[in-house]
């Protein structure tokens, strides 16, 4: 049976930055290229990071 | 003898005719200043200094004062963090990240709790509102407010754009929720914060304070900017009753003992 299933992760990333960067530019690439370099140790399944959004809190 | 006997009655007659026109003046000038102190106001505003001044008597509208010229908002660089933070809604971060003090006006808290906002501006940035939504969100937003009640809650939030992602605890701000009415209940609740670089002038205030007041139910007095934050209308009704916050908070005040205590540490009743 093919399964497929829509995960939320929470990912906290941190590291040195100008302060005016935008974080999450460079950031949101980066845990997809982790996504996409950790995909290949997990040939079975196909990975698709669909979209990444910064949590904001309440 | 006769014509200057005339003569001095005539001076008699004019000296008297000025002391009397002094006197209605000075009646009227007294008349007028106790109507003035009399006059019932809509409001009233406090100093930076906390010293409680005249109003000028702002039209009210929906429990809050109508300023149609607003206090432009004083900003920093804090930290090498500028106030536009780092990215997404620029705008917002600047109003997020004001740092001057105001004439705070007292206002009821369901005046703020049930003020109605342009549904269309939810969670989107403000380069994208219509001029409709802008304008109607600038009518009340950038009020000095000043508003009672009791805390719900208080933590740390996680780092955010207007604080350029800031990882230490000491570059977040602290989400407050101030309730109408003592308990944990938020639902109802309004969203007030402190900032870091506001907290930066403020080295007595600590989020345990915070918390403790909260768990005993001490009212609170809460002065800063009215601000409306788009990026959580899905929280209404759960952990918020509305998206019209007090951000920046400028000034926390206790009730102890009959008087108004600042956290700071000085009384201001």
């Amino acid at each position: 049976m093919r399964k497929a299933i829509r995960l939320q992760v929470t990912v906290w990333v941190e590291g040195e930055d100008e302060p005016a960067h935008d974080f999450f530019a460079s950031t949101s690439k980066a845990v997809r290229d982790v996504v996409a370099a950790g995909a290949k140790a997990h040939p079975e399944l196909r990975f698709t990071v669909k979209r990444v959004r910064e949590d904001e809190g309440d | 003898m006769r014509f200057a006997g005339r003569r001095r009655g005539l001076l008699v007659y004019q000296l008297v005719l000025i002391l009397l026109a002094i006197a209605v003046i000075i009646a009227i000038v007294i008349v007028v200043r106790s109507r003035r102190a009399h006059a019932p106001t809509a409001a009233t505003t406090q100093s930076a200094s906390g010293a409680v001044v005249p109003a000028a008597a702002p039209a009210m509208e929906h429990g809050l004062p109508v300023m149609p010229v607003k206090p432009q908002p004083k900003e920093i660089t804090f930290d090498g963090c500028p106030p536009q933070g780092d990215g997404r809604d620029a705008e917002l971060n600047r109003l997020k990240n004001r740092v001057d003090d105001g004439a705070w006006v007292s206002v009821p808290f369901d005046s703020v709790e049930s003020l109605p906002w342009p549904s269309t501006v939810e969670r989107r940035a403000r380069r994208q509102w219509s001029t409709a939504d802008r304008k109607a969100v600038a009518k009340w937003e950038g009020i000095p407010v000043q508003i009672e009640g009791y805390l719900a809650g208080a933590k740390v939030e996680g780092p955010e754009t207007p604080n350029c992602h800031g990882a230490d605890s000491k570059y977040r701000d602290w989400h407050i929720w101030l309730s109408s009415t003592p308990g944990k209940d938020r639902r109802r609740s309004i969203v007030v914060e402190t900032t870091p670089r506001v907290r930066a002038s403020h080295p007595a205030w600590r989020i345990g304070t915070l918390q403790a007041l909260a768990r005993r139910g001490d009212r609170v007095r809460i002065s800063g900017w009215l601000m409306l934050d788009p990026e959580h209308p899905d929280q209404v009704g759960k952990t918020r009753g509305t998206i019209w916050e007090i951000h920046p908070i400028m000034r926390i005040e206790a009730r102890r003992g009959g008087r108004w205590v600042s956290l700071d540490g000085a009384s201001t009743d």
